[in-house]
């Protein structure tokens, strides 16, 4: 695979050749978005209504929004719309077996949690659609809702084959691959094409690097600059999870205004300067009652952390340094969020053996070694901007799973259950990790094999898409009649 | 414009017109349905049940799969005396809401070969459809008649089943009216559940064809992707 970047032309005549080119490269949306949005047609109906992870609730917020006109405070709710809601929830066998709720009562059932903990960028947005069909059945609003995340999604599909195109622009075949592979990722897809502040969050992810992407090839420039700011306002806007992306952005805002390798000193440099600022900036000297002089939040990060990051920092603090209780957790973790990042549907309801998560283990383990291998065997021919985009994808990656790691504290006191967070809280990282298995698949192939590599790793994805079908059928369909 | 250019062309419309048809023949395949009912053959223990001074019969009987769209019953009838006879008809489920599930009134004379069918829009079978099994309640509201005359229905002696036969509010034990469901089939469920995918959702999602119309338009897109796919391939390798 070879990752030169695109040359600029010297004179008219090769102008003409590129723009030919560019327009040429654009012929492949007149199948790829099709395709997105078939795919994910298939995926927002096959899922019956209300099986995504708290879909109920998520709509809930959108509809009082679509319904009232302002912005729901935290405990307001509809007491009609939420027995409309269990009543098709019933009907779309979301209780178990023998189990419906009592639409009679004087109290309207419950629809699952909360979600108005949550900025309200994405449910304005799914509240402009719903505007429009208020009077038709809720099943009906919620497909609508789910219509606009399916085009979030073939926006998502689009922005990640133009990213691949930036990133090797001479490899037509790997320019459709990638793409193709997310694409076909059922549990991105699921998530997707469901009703859930994710698809906006993991939309604007991969605008996001698309903007990071074109400033390190092109340096600063404002169209990239202008689209990755408002990518990652965007992003901020609809859930803290994008937080992780900020550290991304501001390492791709230095390295577009510093085009030429940085000195190992002046990183760690940076890095020191940076943390001690931060910690300036975050934290402050108290002194305890009993006279200690200790460490804690500045108000206005404690403010923060209250009403939008959620993180509880100063019992994290705590939490994240018991080691002893801690370790024993994050191998649950592991397992829980690498399952369900890669094999888990609906509501996490929907596996598919445990042999898929083998696979997946064994796909992006092989892909790493690859990596490596691809790294020591390229270092030479790499450009610095490609340099630096991969080494841009791996820290996403490792931020990202850092962020679970984050997420897990502050443990909760003995007895109390635990939460172990999903991995749809980072598929905001899903592109990076597709990237970075197709370029970790061509380090581990013989140079003979290496044309057939990506049609292999393709043929894959969309086998494991085709079983999750299957599986999916058998939970929700077969076992009727 | 060149030849090449008209053939092109040309060969674009077919291909086009090729995948409309395709499209037409998923739809009218997923479209086609049969209908599946037990024969109607009478055993040696069946009972006559002249319906004259009866006014309400009650029978419970439980339906194994969704898509019930009919019910058939064996009725014996003197042509003069049922002229113009209707009886009202309900069917409810059995423990759940009193309202009607189906509400007809059967015409007496409308029966062919010793045979009244009821034919009405596809019930799916239980509230639960993880349950595949639920009970319905058909009630039949008698019009006035003289004692022992006007059509006759079938009883069964059945000591097996839950299901239970009640005349004026009188359940006579192991007693059951003869009724057959009737369930319609979908050829295209037995390659994909379109009519199970289809079941409770609103407006054009209710309708199964669309399901097998997309999964069709959705392999065509992905033909196309394969061909460019190969074409990318041969592109590299060449």
């Amino acid at each position: 695979m070879s990752l030169s970047v695109v040359s600029t032309s010297p004179n008219l005549v090769p102008q003409q050749t590129d723009r030919q080119r560019v327009l040429k490269q654009y012929v492949v949306l007149r199948w790829l978005i099709p395709l997105a949005l078939f795919h994910g047609m298939l995926y927002l109906v096959i899922v019956p209504p209300w099986q995504h992870y708290d879909e109920p609730t998520q709509f809930e917020y959108a509809w009082l929004i679509a319904n009232r006109n302002y912005i729901p405070t935290f405990n307001e709710f509809d007491p009609q719309m939420r027995r409309d809601v269990s009543s098709s929830m019933d009907r779309h066998r979301f209780y178990p077996p023998g189990q419906h709720p009592n639409l009679t009562s004087a109290k309207p059932p419950v629809l699952g949690e909360n979600q108005r903990v949550h900025p309200v960028l994405y449910y304005a947005l799914v509240a402009l659609p719903l505007r429009l069909v208020t009077d038709l059945p809720v099943d009906q609003q919620l497909y609508t809702a789910r219509a606009l995340s399916l085009i979030f999604y073939a926006l998502t599909i689009t922005t990640a084959w133009r990213v691949v195109v930036v990133l090797v622009p001479d490899e037509p075949l790997i320019q459709m691959v990638a793409p193709l592979m997310l694409l076909l990722t059922s549990s991105f897809t699921d998530i997707m094409t469901a009703v859930n502040n994710d698809v906006l969050v993991n939309f604007s992810a991969a605008v996001l690097i698309l903007g990071c992407v074109l400033l390190i090839r092109g340096g600063m420039h404002p169209v990239p600059l202008v689209l990755a700011t408002l990518a990652l306002g965007v992003g901020l806007g609809t859930k803290r999870t994008t937080v992780i992306l900020l550290v991304p952005y501001l390492t791709t805002l230095l390295w577009a205004w510093h085009r030429t390798p940085l000195r190992v000193w002046i990183v760690t440099g940076i890095l020191v300067v940076g943390a001690l600022l931060s910690a300036f900036a975050g934290l402050e000297i108290v002194r305890t009652t009993n006279g200690l002089q200790t460490l804690a939040l500045r108000p206005w990060l404690n403010q923060l952390d209250k009403s939008y990051l959620r993180l509880y920092l100063d019992s994290w603090v705590r939490s994240v340094s018991d080691m002893e209780r801690a370790n024993g957790l994050y191998q649950l973790l592991l397992t829980v969020s690498f399952t369900s990042f890669w094999a888990r549907f609906g509501w996490g309801n929907i596996m598919i053996g445990s042999w898929a998560d083998w696979t997946m283990a064994g796909i992006c383990i092989a892909c790493g070694v690859g990596m490596m291998i691809q790294g020591w065997r390229d270092r030479g021919q790499l450009s610095l901007a490609q340099r630096r985009c991969i080494w841009l994808f791996l820290m996403i990656v490792i931020i990202g799973c850092l962020s679970l790691v984050a997420r897990l504290h502050p443990l909760p006191r003995v007895g109390i259950p635990l939460y172990i967070p999903r991995g749809r809280y980072i598929f905001a990282v899903m592109l990076p990790v597709i990237w970075l298995i197709v370029v970790g698949w061509q380090g581990l192939t013989p140079d003979r094999w290496k044309p057939y590599s990506p049609i292999v790793l393709l043929g894959i994805w969309f086998a494991i898409d085709l079983i999750v079908w299957s599986s999916t059928f058998v939970v929700y369909f077969y076992g009727v009649g | 414009m060149s030849i090449t250019a008209t053939n092109a062309t040309t060969r674009r419309y077919i291909r086009w017109l090729t995948a409309l048809v395709g499209a037409l023949i998923v739809t009218t395949l997923s479209t086609i349905t049969a209908l599946d009912s037990e024969i109607l053959a009478l055993a040696p223990t069946d009972r006559e049940l002249p319906l004259g001074k009866i006014k309400t019969i009650e029978q419970t009987f439980t339906i194994t799969r969704p898509d019930l769209v009919g019910i058939a019953f064996p009725i014996r009838s003197d042509v003069q005396s049922a002229a113009d006879l209707y009886i009202p008809l309900h069917l409810r489920y059995a423990d759940g809401s009193p309202d009607d599930l189906v509400s007809e009134r059967l015409l007496v004379q409308a029966a062919v070969d010793g045979v009244i069918t009821v034919r009405f829009a596809p019930i799916t079978g239980a509230h639960d459809s993880r349950i595949p099994t639920a009970t319905l309640k058909l009630i039949l509201n008698i019009p006035e008649l003289q004692p022992d005359t006007g059509p006759i229905f079938t009883a069964r002696e059945n000591h097996q089943t839950q299901e239970s036969l009640t005349l004026d509010g009188r359940i006579l034990p192991n007693r059951t009216l003869v009724v057959t469901p009737i369930y319609q089939r979908r050829w295209a469920d037995s390659l994909w559940p379109i009519s199970a995918m289809a079941r409770g959702k609103p407006g054009l999602l209710g309708w199964p064809p669309l399901y097998a119309l997309l999964a069709y338009t959705y392999l065509l897109t992905l033909g196309v992707g394969i061909a460019n796919l190969r074409r990318a391939f041969l592109c590299r390798n060449s």
